[in-house]
Parts: C-alpha cells; structure tokens; sequence
C-alpha cells in the first residue's frame, strides 16, 4: 500500500472520517457505515481511508461471515491503529480541541 | 432489494466493477469486493448510482496518490520529518475558501447556459422574439455573485498566503483543455457583449442592450479571473508553481 508513517493530508473531510472512529476507537465500520456517519460521498471517503491505512492510522480486514447464511456479501472492516489512535487524538489537540467524546 | 431498483443497481454494479479496474493492480480485487459490498448498504437506488460514480472518481483520486508515493520513495529526502507538520497540513484552509472551486464550476455551467441560449436565439434570427420579451436583467445579475465571491476569496487568500502558487497538476494535458475551453468561453462571452452593443439588428432598447452588453463583459472578463483565483486557493502555500501575484 505504501510507506507506513508517511504524512496525511489533514483535510476538513478527513478529519470527520477521523472524529468518526474516534467516537468509539475500538470499533470497527465498513467504508458504507463510515459514510452514513460521516455523510461524505464515496468519491472522497475512500481514498481517505485508503490513505490512512497506507500512513499506518487504520488497519483494515475482512468480515469473516459466511455470505450465503448471512444474505449479503462479506464487508471490509476498518480500526484504528493504537498509532492512528495517538496520531489522530494529536490532530484534535492541536486544533484546539477536545478528542471527541 | 425491490424490483425497481435492479436495474439500477446492476448499472451500479457495473460501474464499480469498471471503476475497480481502473485502480492499482494490487488494489483492485479487494477494492471491486468492498465497494460492492458496501453498495449493497445503500438506502435507495439513486444512492446506489450516487455510491458508485463516486467510486469512479474515487479511482482516479487513488491511482493518482499510488503513482505520488511511488515517486515520494524514489526520492526519500522529500520525506517531511514530521508528519503532523508536513506541508501538506497547511493545505487545511477555511471551507469558505474550498468552497470558490464549486462555485465557480457552478458559475461555469450557469454561463454556458445564458450564452447557449443567447446564440441559439441569434442563430435563428430571433431578434424580435428577443425584443419582445426583454431579458430580465434582475435574474441574470446573481450569476454575477459568484464571479465577485469567488474573487473576494482568491484575494483574500493570496494576501494571507503571499506565497500561494497555482500548481499545475500531473496531468498536464487535462489542466490545458482546460484553460482552452475557459478561454474559450470568456472570448464568446466578450464577443456576446460586443455583439450587444453593436449588432445593428438588434431590435432592443438602448440601456437593455447596454445592460447586456456589460453583463456579458463583466463576466468574460470575470470568469477567467474567478478561475484563475480559485486555483490560488486550492494550490500549496508555497512550492514551484506559475507566478502568482504578491502582496506586500
């Protein structure tokens, strides 16, 4: 994916991809419930994901259900890193603000 | 899934499966098996389309950051040090500022449409129908709002960020038809002004034509320049770039 520990562009869009996980930081959401969250379009929301998971923030992997007993296709999972985790909770406290509570 | 949303979704399926293979080769598999997935969480059948021509898009955006980290380590001194200080956090900018780039895209089409419409009558010789029903300048002048809003923004961030240069993207060829096609709108526009003032046939009253005339200007000469202004604005805040104006 890329050199890990690279720079992320901090964008406004981004950054509401980051509040969102930082919500609940141990959960996990696939790219559909990030952008009912977040409200961004799929056009933006992924290459942020992307690019967070290839600067080492998020970790993603695939559901393990079965699709066929669960009626829909398996889900990519994304969680943020205890990198991430410190990386972002930085982000928020630089701005000013407290981390999303 | 309701009936009628089938056809759309499978139109949506499609597209992202075109869109998926368009991405890195390393990507594109898992990408084509996520975003289907997660089409499949979308409320309606609009939402799905919605979904999957921002895939599309987002395709684009991401072949494009794998080709830069690509070249980034090529070429490791261009590492910043730090990367919540890197040069890429001071692209964060107001969303007022953001914003000028869809108004001005937004500005583009209105214009198209007030010009299209205004050839199209004169192609027909409809000079008369003109003058019969005098264009209401009133709901012309907000198109002019944009140009001056998107002005003001461009001004303002060029004199909080003297260095602000307009970086022409990798793909130069895209950037270049570009600035043709707006050229090419602005020099129809001022010809659309001239032909205002001085088309003999032009069966309108005076300070209409007048009032015409200088909208068309104002916004020949003004759309180039909210253009330009616009791309300030979303450029680096220092960098190589075409010259931008300085502000002592």
């Amino acid at each position: 994916m890329g050199e890990k520990e690279r720079d992320v562009r901090m964008s406004l869009q981004t950054l509401r991809v980051l509040e969102a996980f930082l919500e609940n930081p141990s959960d996990q959401m696939a790219g559909a419930d990030v952008q009912k969250r977040t409200g961004l379009a799929s056009g933006t929301l992924y290459p942020i994901l992307l690019r967070l998971e290839g600067a080492g923030w998020f970790v993603s992997r695939w559901e393990t259900i079965d699709p066929s007993a669960a009626g829909r296709p398996r889900r990519r999972l994304y969680r943020l890193t205890p990198t991430g985790l410190a990386r972002a909770s930085a982000v928020f406290a630089s701005f000013g603000r407290g981390v999303p509570t | 899934m309701s009936e009628d949303s089938i056809p759309t979704r499978s139109v949506a399926a499609r597209l992202i499966r075109q869109a998926a293979r368009g991405a890195p080769v390393a990507l594109a598999e898992r990408l084509e098996e996520e975003w289907l997935a997660d089409l499949a969480a979308q409320p309606s059948a609009f939402a799905r389309l919605r979904f999957a021509l921002g895939c599309c898009w987002a395709t684009h955006v991401i072949a494009r950051e794998q080709r830069a980290v690509r070249v980034r380590i090529a070429n490791p001194e261009t590492l910043p040090l730090d990367p919540l200080r890197s040069r890429s956090m001071t692209r964060f900018r107001p969303l007022w500022i953001a914003a000028a780039a869809l108004v001005v895209t937004a500005l583009v089409i209105v214009t198209a449409g007030v010009v299209a419409k205004f050839l199209y009558s004169w192609a027909l010789s409809h000079a008369r129908y003109i003058a019969g029903t005098e264009p209401s300048l009133w709901v012309m002048l907000p198109s002019l709002i944009p140009i001056f809003y998107a002005v003001g923004a461009g001004i303002y961030h060029m004199k909080h960020h003297p260095g602000a240069r307009i970086q022409v993207p990798r793909h130069r060829g895209s950037f270049w038809m570009g600035v043709l096609v707006m050229s090419a709108c602005s020099a129809l526009l001022l010809a659309a002004s001239v032909y205002c003032l001085f088309a003999p046939h032009f069966a309108l009253e005076d300070s209409v034509r007048k009032a015409m005339a200088l909208f068309f200007a104002i916004t020949g000469i003004g759309l180039p320049l909210a253009t330009y202004f616009t791309l300030l604005t979303q450029s680096p805040l220092s960098g190589p770039g075409l010259p931008g104006a300085r502000w002592h």
